[in-house]
């Protein structure tokens, strides 16, 4: 190349400009190359409580709890109990959760202690009496709690105790 | 800005690199260091240096500063003499400064024949880069009151230490008056000082059995190290405190802390070694020979094993926030001598022990070291802490497999300074053409890409600093405990009225630790905030000089930000709804553990906070607290349950998250749940966290099969006031709360608590966040 012509100010700048310019799109490009990513769908949560019933029951409770999600959420607190243990009563959904189960949480009972004698475990007789309450409070609303699969907390314990508790007294109707 | 990082980026492709082997000058050791004691210049680089490759590559600790302490002058011109005769052989640079003054610099004549008079040689000069022009100095600027002297004065010994040198400060002998000690040797028994003094003695005559087989120990100990007090060697020590039969004893303390350091970061159960058998049989050698030759010359050793260390350092220059290193040179490069890294590493490690909850502690120094597995070897002064043995052990950081210091050098500077200096950007070009590249189309791309950017850009000068391999961990180990101190919000009323040095209940500012007397207590309380430089240097201009000086510990960390897109205002507008009374503060003990982990607070993570606070309303201060309490702060766990991403949740519903920003949604959507939807003040936040977690651990527990001593009160002020997962270490009220269940479903014994609730650790983040933003240093 001409030595002469790269000393013309206006010939560097433009060669310069092209320069940038390709750095830039070869910078650019593997960028504008990739396909968009899109966030894969999470995995479908894998409840327990939906092991048991079957599709078809599934899509049952599932039409079923479409038609209540208005009247929930259900949240009352200071519920008083005989042992004296003031408990909150917690019915609601979650957007995240599967579209056949509500929440049916009971607070300021301990969940660890999964005593099942009511001499010696107060906890067991505060969660009694507040889960009746809760089912009470559900038909109050026109709700039949037969109809809906219930998650009782998060934490594997709290489930764990709760469905424990309700098999072992036969809580649910 | 972009087009201007991409030319940058993009200069190493236009030009060929240079791989020359850096030739150094330091410092020679300077008593009360030897000679024979201390590895080379060469030894120092060829061996130690190259082991940074094993050291993950962000983790790898390189300091650029403004370098403000030399003068980088403008040069207008300069004259070479080309030739050399051999009756005129001196070759000479003139560089005329435009500021006024010029300087002249040597070369070397070379080419002449011997044999023939007649000949003509050429002059070559060094290469020109900025001229350090002040000598790298090492960390003991303070007066040593550890040199050796006859007549020690008040010149040689310093009251308050701490102010002045960091070495001092852990290990100063002092006086007789108590005060002129360092704050170790003022918190530590008798008995435990000699057992490290004994450590010392001993390793190092382990250091030179090491050296005689032909490489020297990463954790080497000067043996011809003087102490003060009797001139003696510390191999001369060894030799007396050997005779008395101590040799036994120094050998197991030291296996026992090299097994220890051995296994940090590998996976192994790490648990502190049982040495009391050992200190017990010194204390009673100690105790019924006091007075015995091999008991006085124990004790003018120093705590902490002394050697001479260097570090590396080279010129820099920067445009905007780009700094390059500039090319190889003699000048523009150097080791410094660290005098005092090796004792403020090993002090460091003590005070992080003492400072912390073992735990925690252990847990820090484990994930330091998986991140720099030289931690293992640091202390070691054995054959298999040598850099062959330490090669054999580790695997290099694929990034860094090329590693050398001279790679630093393959970056390319400036124009103006390319023009102006005469560096050599083709290798080919000797120096005597002005190493300006010969013209073509690329070099007349680069030139024109430069002026671009000289066009506006202003040029400063950086210094490079890559700390041999104990400083790259001393940050790391000495932060957390310097920021245990109470913090500047917390101490900013009439905190004079309530500073005490006596340890009796009333004092609310005494240095939160564990073990540590009053006298200890007094040196390290925060009489300094961290804008005064007594205390803390602006670390971000400063930081080599502050280095130097030994204050580069203090408030450096806070100058990370954290903000990320974390708003404060959230948990501001709950902390003014009330429903509790929060202190301003976190308890000292809780403030220690944030000061442990707030490094782990990356920007990275703070966003993720901020996205899902966002999106569902919760704090991220909250969402920090509870990812503390799930998987301390482990950006790979999960704010479910701590369990690693990608795993299937239990708590969940089997939901596997693959991010950690879905785990901090799901988290903010369930704990907003727990409360009917929203969280309007400190109460309802307080009864989500526990709800959250169960609630399983609330110390006011009926049913409970053991007594419960939390002294909270019982029953709660509301739902979760008891639990341990928000409430921990709050206040003074849940200063101590217990762990009821060793698993689920099984009641154990109460057990003491040692960490921070989620609420706890929310309110730490949130005072630091609202306290870096404001401008003010913690």
């Amino acid at each position: 190349m001409n030595l002469s012509l790269l000393q013309n100010k206006h010939i560097l700048l433009a060669l310069g400009i092209s320069v940038g310019f390709l750095i830039l799109i070869l910078l650019l490009s593997p960028h504008a190359s990739n396909p968009q990513i899109v966030p894969s769908p999470l995995p479908s949560p894998f409840r327990p409580e939906l092991q048991s019933p079957s599709s078809t029951q599934r899509s049952t409770v599932a039409a079923y709890r479409a038609t209540i999600t208005d009247k929930l959420p259900i949240y009352q607190d200071n519920i008083s109990t005989s042992v004296k243990l003031k408990t909150t009563l917690n019915l609601y959904i979650l957007p995240s959760d599967p579209a056949e189960t509500v929440r049916f949480e009971i607070y300021g009972v301990s969940y660890l202690n999964r005593d099942s004698t009511e001499f010696t475990n107060p906890n067991l007789t505060a969660f009694k009496e507040t889960f009746q309450k809760g089912l009470a409070l559900l038909r109050e609303q026109g709700i039949d709690p037969t109809q809906l699969i219930f998650i009782y907390g998060d934490k594997a314990y709290v489930r764990e105790t709760a469905e424990f508790w309700i098999k072992n007294y036969q809580l649910l109707p | 800005m972009k087009l201007l990082r991409a030319l940058f980026l993009l200069l190493p492709l236009f030009a060929l690199v240079l791989s020359t082997p850096p030739t150094l000058l330091a410092l020679e050791p300077t008593a009360p260091f030897s000679q024979e004691g201390n590895p080379d210049d060469d030894y120092q680089l060829q061996s130690f240096f190259p082991l940074l490759r094993f050291i993950k590559p962000s983790k790898l600790i390189v300091f650029e500063n403004q370098d403000t302490n030399r003068s980088y002058k403008s040069k207008c011109g300069e004259t070479r003499q080309p030739t050399c005769t051999q009756t005129n052989p001196t070759c000479t640079l003139t560089t005329n400064f435009c500021e006024g003054g010029s300087s002249t610099t040597q070369g070397e004549c070379l080419g002449l024949d011997p044999q023939d008079p007649s000949s003509v040689g050429t002059c070559s000069y060094p290469n020109k880069n900025p001229v350090i022009s002040v000598d790298p100095k090492g960390t003991d600027f303070s007066r040593d009151s550890s040199v050796l002297t006859d007549t020690p004065t008040s010149d040689t010994i310093l009251t308050y230490p701490k102010y002045q040198n960091e070495s001092l400060r852990y290990q100063n002998p002092g006086t007789s008056n108590t005060l002129t000690w360092g704050s170790h040797n003022l918190t530590l028994s008798r008995c435990d000082r000699a057992a490290r003094q004994l450590m010392v003695a001993y390793q190092a005559a382990e250091t030179k059995a090491t050296v005689q087989k032909g490489e020297w120990p990463l954790g080497w100990v000067d043996w011809g190290y003087t102490t003060r007090v009797k001139g003696k060697t510390l191999l001369e020590v060894w030799n007396t405190v050997n005779g008395a039969g101590l040799g036994g004893i120094a050998q197991g303390l030291v296996a026992a802390q090299d097994a220890f350091f051995l296994s940090l970061g590998t996976g192994q159960t790490v648990a502190l070694p049982d040495t009391g058998a050992l200190k017990t049989q010194l204390c009673n050698r100690l105790n019924a020979e006091s007075g015995s030759n091999w008991v006085t010359e124990l004790e003018t050793l120093p705590l902490y094993p002394p050697s001479f260390r260097q570090g590396y350092v080279r010129t820099s220059i920067c445009v905007y926030s780009i700094c390059l290193p500039s090319e190889t040179s003699n000048d523009g490069q150097g080791l410094y001598a660290d005098t005092s890294i090796h004792a403020a590493y090993a002090a460091a490690i003590y005070d992080l022990l003492q400072n912390f909850p073992l735990t925690i502690a252990l847990d820090h120094l484990n994930t330091l070291a998986k991140d720099n597995p030289l931690i293992r070897f640091s202390l070691n002064s054995k054959v298999a802490a040598t850099p062959p043995q330490i090669a054999k052990v580790l695997t290099p950081q694929s990034k860094l497999k090329n590693f050398s210091l001279s790679t630093l050098g393959h970056v390319y500077d400036y124009q103006d300074l390319v023009t102006e200096y005469g560096y050599t950007l083709q290798p080919e070009l000797s120096q005597e053409e002005g190493g300006a590249m010969n013209a073509s189309l690329v070099s007349k791309i680069i030139n024109f890409a430069f002026g671009i950017v000289d066009a506006a850009a202003p040029v400063s000068n950086h210094l490079l600093t890559i700390p041999e391999p104990l400083g790259q961990a001393i940050f790391q180990l000495q932060q957390p405990v310097y920021q245990a101190r109470d913090p500047a919000y917390a101490i900013k009323d009439n905190y004079e009225e309530t500073l005490s040095n006596v340890v009796d209940g009333g004092s609310t500012l005494l240095y939160a630790s564990k073990g540590l007397g009053a006298g200890d207590a007094r040196r390290r309380l925060a009489h300094f905030t961290c804008q005064e430089p007594e205390y803390s240097s602006p670390q971000e201009i400063e930081s080599i000089k502050a280095y130097a000086l030994g204050t580069r510990a203090g408030c450096f960390a806070d100058e990370t930000p954290i903000n990320g897109q974390c708003d404060p205002t959230l948990f501001a507008q709950i902390l003014q709804a009330g429903g509790y009374s929060v202190p301003s503060a976190p308890l000292a003990k809780a403030e220690s553990v944030y000061a442990m982990y707030e490094s782990k607070l990356t920007p990275e993570l703070m966003e993720v906070y901020g996205v899902a606070s966002a999106e569902t309303g919760v704090p991220c201060e909250v969402l920090a607290g509870i990812h503390y309490v799930e998987a301390l702060l482990d950006p790979q766990k999960s704010l479910v349950s701590g369990r690693p991403l990608g795993t299937a949740e239990p708590d969940a519903g089997g939901q596997v998250f693959k991010t950690l920003e879905e785990t901090a949604i799901w988290a903010g959507n369930h704990l907003t749940g727990k409360v009917g939807g929203k969280i309007g003040n400190v109460e309802q936040l307080i009864t989500a966290l526990s709800r959250y977690n169960g609630g399983g651990n609330s110390n006011c527990q009926p049913g409970y099969p053991y007594p419960i001593p939390y002294s909270g009160g019982c029953p709660p002020l509301f739902e979760g006031e008891d639990d341990i997962y928000p409430m921990s270490w709050l206040d003074d009220k849940h200063s101590s709360m217990y762990l009821l269940y060793c698993d689920d479903h099984l009641a154990c014994a109460p057990t003491p608590y040692d960490s921070p609730g989620a609420f706890t650790f929310a309110l730490s983040v949130y005072n630091h966040l609202t306290n870096s933003q404001s401008g003010a240093t913690p």
